[in-house]
């Protein structure tokens, strides 16, 4: 179980903005949550917290422990940043892997890779940046974490691809394997997460069960508008404005 | 007995590869060593020279009263050694700020469950090339000064060599 309590974050460098404020999730294992939100809204910056990466106030606990070098490797990391050695082939990554995290999926990385078609010789630096993205999801599927955290790992990957990836990863994922997934693709993942969580200015705003929305007939798009009182006839307004503004 | 090689890449950040890395410091170790026993040859027999008059049939004879130069003037300036000693410091950033180039592998180094990894790979090499400065630098010391006790007859040495090297290198 993946805790997190009244987690804080403030940024110093940009006049003590409050990028979370007092975030508190619990993720059990086996779950697939999507992590949604405008750009801003402070997904990257909880990923980061949980995977110890920044300085934060609050609790992060797996299992009722803190997160520290002991049990880290629970937990893999995709981002569309990148984590991966460009330098480094496909296959130089797999042993640096497996000299570092015991439990290894070797035969996870192989079939995706040849899934993928990506060449295993060939220095990552010169993959395009849809195989890059497709070497760093690889990457933490097969680390043998129980806690996989995405942030935006599709961007730049087009739709056919992505689409690919969400049936190959409901198709692995063992039930204990649990996933947290940042992105802005609300309908493409509507159907892959079990839950989705909704952050607005560093606050969580809504954390709700798919299937509970399916049951009442609602779209996630639908429920994240409502959440974030999104205003149908914004543009129109601002249009109209706009127009007036210009006529003599 | 098979001697056991050291794997510098498993030293270096992850893909820059170490060998090379330690080659090039070995390498300027060894152009700084060539350096400071030319500077000392050089201005030990220059100082030595000053000692002896030389006499028509090719002889030479100690001038009387004749005072060796102090241990220090004796030395090279050093300005090749203390650049490469300060070398170091930025190649230890730059092997750090290497995980933030094209990507953000410093993330994955970050949250390995070997905490010593990231350092390891950052500071080991710019440590040693350190240590192989100072090393360098105090053994060449204590070889020219045996030499220089050795070649320079006794009444011209000076009393007080070492205080006077050390007003001369903080002063």
């Amino acid at each position: 179980m993946l805790e997190i309590k009244n987690l804080e974050k403030t940024y110093h460098a940009i006049r003590y903005q409050k990028a979370l404020d007092g975030v508190s999730l619990t993720v059990a294992p086996g779950e697939i949550v999507g992590l949604f939100g405008e750009n801003g809204a402070g997904k990257t910056t909880f990923l980061k917290c949980i995977l110890q990466l920044l300085q934060y106030t609050g609790s992060v606990t797996l299992d009722g422990v803190p997160i520290t070098h002991a049990n880290i490797e629970r937990l893999s990391f995709a981002t569309c940043e990148h984590s991966f050695f460009p330098n480094l082939t496909a296959q130089s990554h797999r042993d640096f892997y497996k000299m570092h995290f015991p439990r290894w999926r070797e035969k996870r990385f192989q079939a995706l890779l040849e899934f993928f078609e990506l060449p295993g010789n060939k220095a990552l630096r010169h993959f395009s940046t849809g195989q890059k993205n497709q070497f760093e999801v690889i990457l933490a599927l097969s680390q043998g974490a129980d806690y996989i955290l995405m942030d935006e790992p599709f961007a730049g990957n087009d739709v056919f691809n992505r689409e690919d990836f969400y049936k190959v990863l409901l198709g692995i994922l063992e039930p204990n394997e649990t996933i947290i997934l940042s992105t802005h693709l609300l309908e493409e993942v509507e159907h892959f997460v079990s839950r989705a969580a909704l952050l607005r200015q560093g606050k969580l705003v809504g954390d709700v069960c798919t299937l509970d929305l399916e049951e009442q007939g609602r779209s996630l798009l639908d429920y994240v508008k409502e959440t974030y009182r999104y205003e149908p006839d914004r543009v129109s307004r601002a249009l109209e404005r706009l127009t007036e503004e210009e006529e003599p | 007995m098979k001697r056991k090689r050291i794997d510098w890449d498993r030293l270096a950040p992850v893909g820059l590869g170490g060998q090379l890395t330690v080659r090039r410091i070995c390498v300027g170790l060894l152009l700084v060593d060539l350096y400071e026993w030319i500077a000392f040859t050089t201005k030990f027999s220059h100082h030595q020279r000053t000692l002896y008059q030389y006499i028509p049939n090719g002889g030479k004879e100690l001038l009387p009263g004749a005072v060796m130069a102090p241990f220090y003037q004796t030395l090279s300036n050093n300005s090749w050694g203390t650049g490469l000693v300060l070398l170091m410091i930025p190649l230890a950033l730059w092997y750090y700020f290497y995980h933030y180039q094209d990507s953000r592998s410093i993330y994955l180094m970050r949250r390995l469950p070997d905490r010593r990894e990231l350092w390891r790979r950052c500071l080991t090499i710019p440590l040693l090339g350190l240590s192989a400065c100072i090393l360098l630098y105090g053994g060449n010391l204590f070889i020219f000064y045996a030499i220089y006790e050795y070649f320079t007859p006794p009444q011209c040495l000076q009393p007080g060599q070492w205080r006077m090297l050390w007003e001369y290198m903080f002063h």
